[in-house]
This record gives C-alpha cells, sequence and structure tokens, in this order.
C-alpha cells in the first residue's frame, strides 16, 4: 500500500509498496531521515510520526497502527530533546508559575506544604499583601516569627538538635533573605547554585560527606517523621482533594542549610510560610475595610484555595494566642475588635475561622462587599455608618448567610428552572454543567455565568 | 454559623444582581429583538401602507430601498437562471423579471395628498424582452428624487402611475424615445408574497441551479426520474455536493433567508437551539403562527425540482446542450412555442403559490389571464 | 445521527489532513473520544512543540460542541492549567457547520495569536500585555519542557 507522510513544512513524503504488516515505525522514521538527509537537511534521529492524533511507536507496525491504503501521518521533528522528559507532562502536576492558586496535587513537604512547592511559595511571596505583613512582622516582633515556627512540631525538633538552625531561623536578616530569595526566582536559582557548589566542596573534603550524612540525619528526618505523621493522623489539613501519598521530597535547601560555609541564606528550615502567609492575610481581612475589599477577598480567596496553606492556617487559628497577637499587631483589626467585642467573640471561635477559610465564602463575601459599595454609591443605604462597619456586617452577614451555597432540596432542573432559562438565552446550552455552576455559586446567575465562562474551576 | 444575621442585605443583594445581569443582557436582547421587529414589519401590512403614503418622505425611503436591493437580489437570480436556461440566448430573448410597482387606484379628481394614501406598493412579475442580461444592483444614487411626482424612478423602469398600467421604461430597451415598453405581467404580488413565498422560492432555485452546475451529477441516475427525487435520506456519491452540512446524511431540503440549505431535521433542530443560520449566522426570523405574512423562508425543495422538469437531475448544459441540438431542427415557430411552453410552466407555477387568501379571486383572474396569454400563444 | 458524522469526519480528515493537526479515536470501538496532536505554529512561541489535546463528542453533536482540552501544559492566555481552551466557537460561538479540523485549526491560531481580552488566566494575560518578550520566553520554556518530545 501507499503511505504518505507529511512534515510540517507542507511537503509529503510518499513510500510506495509498503507492506503494512511488516513495516515498522521505525523503518519508516529511517526513511524519512534518509529522504530530508538525501535533500540535504539534517534533522539528526529525532523524527517521530503522529497518527490519528497520537505518536506512533517504534515497534509497531504500521499495520497496528491503523494505516490504510493511502493514510497521511505527520511528521515531527524535535530539535535536541530536552533533559529527561521522555513524554509531554501530565496537565496539573506541577503549577502554573504566576499565578497563586496552586492547582491540586501538591506535594507535601516536611514544613506545612508551602515550601516544597517553590513556586505557590513564590507567588505567595510575590503577592503585595502578604509581603507587607511580613515586612511588619519581621521589624517589629522577630518573636512572634519564632513562636510560629516552634509551633511546627517538625522545626522545633530541627531546632532543638541543632542550635545554629534557630539561630538561623530567629534572626531576622537571614528571614529577610530568605524571603527575597524565595520570591525571586533568579535570586534562588543563585542561591541554590552556591549551595550546590558548597555541597560538592564539602563532600571533597574528607569527613565532609559524613558530615552531610549526619546534617540530613539530624535535620531532615526529624521533621519528614512529622509530616508523616501528621499526615498518617489525617488531620491537619481540610481535606486536601489529592495530596501526593508520596513522602515529602527532600529539599535541596534544607540539605545545605547548616554546613560550614554555605550561605546563610538557604538555611536549613524554610519557615511554615504558609503561617505566615495566612496570618498577613487573615490580619488583613480583620479590617481592611477602606481598600478594596473585593479585590483583597478575592486574594485572600485564591490564596486560600492552596491547600497547603489552608493547611498552614488550621495550624495557626487552632492556637488562640497566636491569633489575638497577630490580630493586635494589625492596627485596623484592633481597632475593630476593640469596638465591637461581639466581633472579637467570633473571631477567636475556631469554627468560625474555618469557615472564612473556606474560598468560596470569601469570593461570595467579595460579591457582597461590591454589592454593598454599589449601594453605598448609590445611597441607597442611607444612614447605613461608615464603611468599615458595612464591611464588617457585610462580611460577618455574608459569612452567615453564605455557610455553605444553600442547597435547596428537589431536583436541580426544576429548582434552578428560571435561572437555566436566562442561561440558555445567553448561549450556554450545556444543562449538565449550567447546573453544577448553579449549585455551587447557589443559585446565582451572574456568578455561574462567569464560572461557565471561566471553564470551570479546577 | 447560626441562621442569616442580616436578611435585607441579602435581599437587597439579590436586587443589585438581577439588575446587573439585566444591563449586561438586556441591551444584547433589545437589539436582537429589534432586528426581529424590524424584519418582520417589512411584511406587515402596516409597513406596506406606511410605505405607500411614505414613499415619497424619507420614512419610506428606507423600506424602499431594501425592497429594491432585494428585488435586485432577485432579479439577478432569474437573469442567471434565464440565462443558463437558455432563453436569453435563444430567440426568445426573454426574461423574468421583477418590478416593484405602485399603483394609484384613485380618481382623478382626489387631491394629492390623499391620493398618496390610496396608492398600493406591491411586485410584478414580468416577462420581458431582455436586451440586458446583466442586472446591476439597484444603487439608490439611480433614483431620481422626484419627491413631486407621481412615479419613482427604479433601476429597472419606472414605476407604474396612476390608471393601473403597468409603464415602464428600461435603459436600453427596443422603444427608448418615449420610455414605454410593452411589459407581460405575470403575475401581481404584494410584498408580504414576495416575501413570504417568491423570493425565497427564486433563491432557492438558484441554489439547485449552482448545485447542479457544479457538474456532481454527471453519470445521471437511474433513468426513473420520480423515484430518484422521492427518495429521501441516504445520498450516493454523486450527490456530495447537494449533502446537508450539518449531519452530512441527508440531502439538501430547505433553504433559509441568507440562501443556505439544509435537510428538514438539521435545520428543525438546530433552529431549536439558535436562531442562527449556522453556516454564516446571519440571524434568521422567528416564525409566528398563525401569521401567514411572516417572514418564513421554507420552501418545499421537491415541488419545484419536479417543476422544472429537473427530476433527472441531470446537468444544466447537458439539456441547454440537448435543446440547442434539438433546435438546429426545428423551425422557429417550434421554438417559439416551446419557450413559451417552458416560461408557462415556470409562470404556472409560480402563479400557483397560493396567494393570500382574501385575495383569492382577484388573483386567480390574474393567474387564468397570464395563462390564457400562454396558451393563445 | 451523530456518530454518522463523526465516521464522516474522520474519513474526511484521514483523506486530507491538515497540515499541523493530526486527529483520530481513542479505540475503533469508541468513536466518541478522540485524540489529537498540534503542532506548535512555526511564527509563534510554541514552535517545535507537540501539544496533545483530548477530544470527546457529545451525544448530539453536531448540535452541541465537542470538548477540547490540552493535555500538554501550555503557557497561553486562553489555556489554563487543567488544559480548558477559552475558545469562542467551543461555547457559544459553535456552529454545527464546523467540523473537528476547523476547531484544530482555530486552536492553532489561537496559539499563534492569543486573545489577552478573554482570558482564562489573567495572570499570563498581563505578561502578554505588559512583557511580551518575557512571555515569549515563558512560552518557550514551557513547550521546551513540557511539549518537546
Amino acid at each position: 500500500m501507499r503511505v504518505h507522510l507529511k512534515r510540517a513544512s507542507g511537503e509529503k513524503i510518499t513510500l510506495d509498496d509498503v507492506d503494512a504488516g511488516a513495516f515498522t515505525v521505525a523503518d519508516a522514521r529511517a526513511k524519512v531521515v534518509e529522504t530530508i538527509a538525501a535533500a540535504g537537511g539534517d534533522v539528526g534521529a529525532n523524527v517521530r510520526l503522529i497518527y490519528k492524533g497520537r505518536v506512533l511507536k517504534d515497534a509497531h507496525t504500521l499495520e497496528a497502527c491503523g494505516m490504510t491504503d493511502d493514510a497521511v501521518a505527520h511528521v515531527v521533528v524535535s530539535s535536541a530533546a530536552s533533559g529527561g522528559r521522555g513524554e509531554t507532562e501530565r496537565v496539573g502536576v506541577e503549577p502554573v508559575p504566576a499565578a497563586p492558586t496552586a492547582p491540586v496535587g501538591v506535594e507535601t513537604s516536611p514544613f506545612g506544604g508551602a515550601r516544597a512547592d517553590p513556586a505557590a511559595a513564590q507567588a505567595m511571596l510575590n503577592n503585595p499583601f502578604i509581603r507587607s505583613q511580613l515586612d511588619a512582622l519581621l521589624n517589629e516582633s522577630p518573636e512572634t516569627l519564632r513562636e510560629m515556627f516552634e509551633s511546627q512540631p517538625g522545626i522545633r525538633e530541627a531546632m532543638a538538635a541543632n542550635p545554629e538552625l534557630r539561630q538561623a531561623l530567629t534572626d531576622p536578616s537571614t528571614l529577610r533573605q530568605m524571603f527575597n530569595a524565595m520570591g525571586n526566582p533568579a535570586l534562588m536559582q543563585e542561591q541554590m547554585r552556591s549551595n550546590d557548589r558548597a555541597m560538592s566542596n564539602i563532600s571533597s573534603m574528607p569527613g565532609g560527606f559524613n558530615a552531610l550524612t549526619r546534617m540530613y540525619r539530624d535535620v531532615q528526618e526529624p521533621i519528614e517523621r512529622a509530616e508523616r505523621e501528621r499526615a498518617a493522623a489525617g488531620g491537619g489539613t481540610t481535606g486536601t482533594p489529592t495530596s501526593n501519598a508520596d513522602g515529602p521530597l527532600p529539599n535541596p535547601w534544607n540539605a545545605g542549610g547548616d554546613s560550614a560555609g554555605s550561605g546563610a541564606a538557604s538555611a536549613g528550615g524554610m519557615p511554615d510560610f504558609g503561617a505566615l502567609g495566612g496570618l498577613g492575610g487573615l490580619g488583613g481581612l480583620g479590617g481592611d475595610g477602606g481598600g478594596d475589599p473585593a479585590a483583597q477577598m478575592e486574594q485572600m480567596a485564591q490564596l486560600l484555595s492552596n491547600p497547603a496553606m489552608r493547611s498552614a492556617m488550621e495550624n495557626v487559628m487552632s492556637n488562640p494566642q497566636m491569633m489575638e497577637s497577630m490580630l493586635s499587631m494589625n492596627p485596623e483589626a484592633r481597632r475593630m475588635m476593640e469596638s465591637n467585642p461581639a466581633m472579637r467573640e467570633t473571631l477567636s471561635n475556631p469554627d468560625f475561622l474555618r469557615q472564612m477559610m473556606n474560598p468560596e465564602n470569601l469570593r461570595a463575601m467579595a460579591q457582597m462587599q461590591q454589592a454593598l459599595s454599589t449601594l453605598q454609591g448609590n445611597n441607597a443605604f442611607g444612614g447605613a455608618g461608615g464603611m468599615p462597619d458595612l464591611g464588617a456586617l457585610g462580611g460577618l452577614g455574608g459569612l452567615g448567610a453564605f455557610g455553605a451555597p444553600p442547597q435547596p432540596a428537589g431536583p436541580p432542573e426544576e429548582v434552578y428552572a428560571s435561572q437555566l432559562s436566562q442561561l440558555n438565552d445567553m448561549g450556554f446550552f450545556d444543562a449538565a454543567e449550567n447546573i453544577r455552576a448553579l449549585q455551587a455559586t447557589g443559585g446565582n446567575v451572574h456568578a455561574a455565568v462567569d464560572r461557565l465562562l471561566s471553564g470551570g474551576f479546577p | 454559623m447560626s441562621a442569616p444575621i442580616i436578611n435585607p442585605v441579602f435581599i437587597v443583594y439579590g436586587v443589585v444582581l438581577a439588575r446587573a445581569v439585566y444591563d449586561r443582557h438586556g441591551a444584547r436582547l433589545a437589539a436582537e429583538y429589534d432586528a426581529l421587529s424590524r424584519r418582520l414589519s417589512r411584511f406587515s401590512r402596516r409597513q406596506a401602507s406606511r410605505m405607500r403614503g411614505a414613499l415619497f418622505d424619507r420614512r419610506g425611503e428606507r423600506a424602499v430601498e431594501d425592497a429594491l436591493r432585494d428585488l435586485a437580489d432577485v432579479n439577478g437570480a432569474l437573469a442567471k437562471m434565464s440565462r443558463e436556461l437558455g432563453l436569453g440566448d435563444l430567440g426568445g430573448n426573454e426574461r423574468f423579471r421583477c418590478q416593484l410597482v405602485v399603483r394609484e387606484r384613485a380618481p382623478s379628481w382626489v387631491p394629492m395628498f390623499a391620493r398618496r394614501a390610496m396608492c398600493e406598493c406591491g411586485v410584478d412579475i414580468e416577462r420581458v424582452p431582455a436586451s440586458e442580461v446583466d442586472v446591476a444592483v439597484a444603487s439608490t444614487s439611480d433614483r431620481e428624487q422626484n419627491r413631486g411626482g407621481r412615479w419613482l424612478r427604479a433601476a429597472y423602469g419606472y414605476v407604474a402611475q396612476d390608471g393601473g398600467a403597468a409603464v415602464s421604461s428600461v435603459s436600453g430597451a427596443a422603444d427608448a424615445d418615449d420610455g414605454y415598453e410593452m411589459v407581460h405581467v405575470i403575475r401581481h404580488a404584494t410584498f408580504d408574497e414576495f416575501y413570504g413565498s417568491l423570493k425565497p422560492l427564486i433563491q432557492q432555485l438558484v441554489v439547485d441551479f449552482e448545485a447542479e452546475l457544479r457538474g456532481a451529477h454527471v453519470g445521471a441516475q437511474h433513468s426513473n426520474d420520480a423515484e430518484a427525487v422521492a427518495a429521501p435520506g441516504n445520498l450516493d456519491e454523486e450527490d456530495e455536493d447537494n449533502i446537508c452540512s450539518i449531519c452530512m446524511d441527508a440531502r439538501l431540503r430547505v433553504v433559509v433567508n441568507c440562501g443556505h440549505a439544509f435537510c428538514d431535521e438539521c435545520h428543525t433542530r438546530w433552529l431549536r437551539v439558535s436562531m442562527t443560520c449556522p453556516v454564516c449566522r446571519a440571524a434568521l426570523p422567528r416564525e409566528t403562527p398563525g401569521e401567514s405574512d411572516a417572514s418564513f423562508a421554507l420552501v418545499d425543495y421537491d415541488d419545484v425540482r419536479e417543476v422544472l422538469g429537473h427530476g433527472a437531475r441531470r446537468n444544466v448544459h447537458e439539456i441547454a446542450h440537448e435543446w440547442r441540438q434539438d433546435i438546429s431542427s426545428r423551425t422557429t415557430e417550434e421554438i417559439e412555442s416551446d419557450l413559451r411552453h417552458r416560461a408557462a410552466l415556470l409562470a404556472e407555477r409560480i402563479g400557483c403559490l397560493p396567494p393570500a387568501a382574501e385575495r383569492r379571486d382577484a388573483f386567480a383572474s390574474l393567474v387564468d389571464a397570464a395563462r390564457a396569454v400562454a396558451a393563445i400563444s | 445521527m451523530a456518530s454518522k458524522r463523526i465516521i464522516k469526519e474522520l474519513l474526511d480528515l484521514q483523506k486530507d489532513p491538515p497540515t499541523s493537526c493530526s486527529a483520530g479515536p481513542r479505540s475503533d470501538d469508541d468513536i466518541f473520544h478522540w485524540d489529537a496532536t498540534i503542532i506548535g505554529p512555526s511564527d509563534s512561541p510554541y514552535q517545535g512543540g507537540l501539544f496533545f489535546v483530548a477530544i470527546h463528542f457529545p451525544p448530539d453533536y453536531p448540535f452541541k460542541p465537542p470538548k477540547v482540552n490540552f493535555k500538554t501544559k501550555v503557557y497561553h492566555p486562553n489555556v489554563n492549567s487543567q488544559g480548558s481552551i477559552c475558545l469562542d466557537i467551543l461555547k457559544e460561538q459553535w456552529s454545527p457547520a464546523l467540523t473537528i479540523s476547523k476547531v484544530l485549526l482555530s486552536i492553532c491560531s489561537l496559539l499563534t495569536d492569543p486573545n489577552p481580552d478573554d482570558p482564562l488566566v489573567p495572570e499570563i494575560a498581563h505578561v502578554y500585555k505588559t512583557d511580551r518578550n518575557r512571555y515569549n520566553e515563558l512560552a518557550k520554556e514551557w513547550t521546551r519542557k513540557y511539549a518537546t518530545l
């Protein structure tokens, strides 16, 4: 039979008189390389054949691939193969670098999740919100920081075993450097490179390798163990949908942390960074009615969609004293708390806080805020108090109302009949998707439309 | 967490939301509704009467322009068909033409302003000697802005004036001096009928012809014509070009306003989803039940095919060729009568389309007249 | 009726496939799931990459649009990390006269000309609008990392 091979340039290479039952893909590839070489081009051996949307494997015969007479396959020439990746990556394993929301599948790590996920950590750091909070923390109360670190069992053990580690962790300038590094990828690369170099230096020294292993054992293991215990207990995370069951990855930075001569910036422990960010966010949430509340809410929502972040928040919240100290640091929050004792109570209620951590709720709250500000603008609320109060009220009210997206009883098609017809009019014809979107947004057509347009949330 | 703390906020929020949704989409819906009603209004009697009275003002102008444009399309289609059928090239030198017509019904003693209100707009389908086969699209600059006068010149000739006699003058016609030419009016149609059935019919004919011209039917099918036409559903390879582009299975049966054609099932099914043409996304008007002058655009395909005697679905060129070969052995009279016969067939077909119910008598007589003309000669 | 049309499209594709796309059913007994590949267009930073796409035909195809998802990670303002594509003809602008080959070609042209005003990933759209070089760099990087065999 005859087979055509189409190149990216559009030209076709025709192979006549091919015995489909015996001719293999490898043969075909060889032919292609030959033809191209004969025409003066040089393609290297990396030529692939695509048929019916699939890459053909060398060992198969053309017949096994389903090729019939006069079939057309595509030829793809790849440049020098990128190191080590045999297959194209499956979607969803690694997060998008720029987005603050890390998708499902974040690796758990010794330090509460945020760290082994350098990109997410980086993103969080780049969030100006968090950054400002961090700076405030660093400058004003290093003790709070230390408290936070110590609240993590793994870190505590490590710090106990290794006084240098503790020193490194409590030194504000070290931390600042670390944060800078995490936020700035170039800097981080630089650090890692110098780290690696230092490590190789060490291992070449006599007894150096032993030192490294000892360090690893002393520092890394207790942390890993703690993490594993935590994961095994099933607690700590608020239902991370697909937390990776494999153990935490060894952290390259960790190993190099304490050795003599390596930069202190890549100190052995990364703080439970999620906790920091979370607290910062929380502080902001408490009182920042003046800024653009909707945007902040949105950011918060995004932050919290990160399961690692959420787990860190959980940790923090279970410790009410820490909460208090965090909140009192933030002047707005403090003001609000003082003026509104009820607020303070609710804020210390862990259940309430847990609800607040639900990103859905936060988004709903953001919308509420928007609506409320529109109302304010339209003077619909006449004598209502100043914006901050409204924000607080709105926040609480929204919270109460949206405690859970109300799921009315009855078949969804009936319940959402009018919304479905609205959606149909707008051009969304997929009933199943519409229903899902409506359920998630509690029957809110506007939000459902947004949801549908963004292709659904992960 | 307990029950919602603040109810009124929730309610107000809902209101705000609803308004936002409406604002966002209401504009779009309103625009669509406007487009629809504009389209529909073209066929309503009210518009026709407005055109009558306002023919000489700005209001009616746009309507007239639109009508002229549509007429141009139809005339183009007719010209093309007559070309293909060989009517224009051969001895007969005739073609069909649609003419925008305004007739004043008032007796002469009625003052001007009242007279305007009493004139009637419509479309005449004529059989005319055609010296020019090319039909250009009517441009409004062609129109003489003779507002005060009693006639309006369109690209296809002068519109009739009082008395009811259809007087037309076409550039380059035989009797150029006094600007008159003889036309045989085959049928009078109101705008409703024109847009409702005639225009789509003719467009569909053209679609059909074009498909045939693409030579997809060489190797004509079975000698038995009727069967080939009547059998729905599956097609052979020769009918490739006549395949419905949606299911890619059945043959074309229905044509829509913009000229694209589909099979029955797919057309119905798609319209339930969206009132746009699947090929060009043009908005398709809605069919309102009970209103015969709604702008529906569906014509039964098979009737048309039969009428033209193309049951065999043979290549048009072949037919023309046959004709020409035939003709060389025939006398002029035979040719003429043959042509007249074919013209009459078409006329009959056009004339047989159901006119609006209340006008049945008037038009029946006209149709008879047309037939009579055809029969006599 | 959907299967008849899908088979017809498959035959047309096999006879005359577009240059940069290849598609076919995953297995011979289920023609409603297709796998397709798109070769990165040569005038875009995705050049040299091979992107895998999964296509799912609904039972009322062609009256409903097929669901198309990237299986390879792409750095593109209109493609998110789950592979969902934000393309109007796959949603409200779908028309039954569109075939899979036209859809795949539209996706190719979307790769060449992203639409940052209606983004699925606002961050990437922002980069695209403000720092085009960086966008190209990142797109190339991702192509190299994920879409090179």
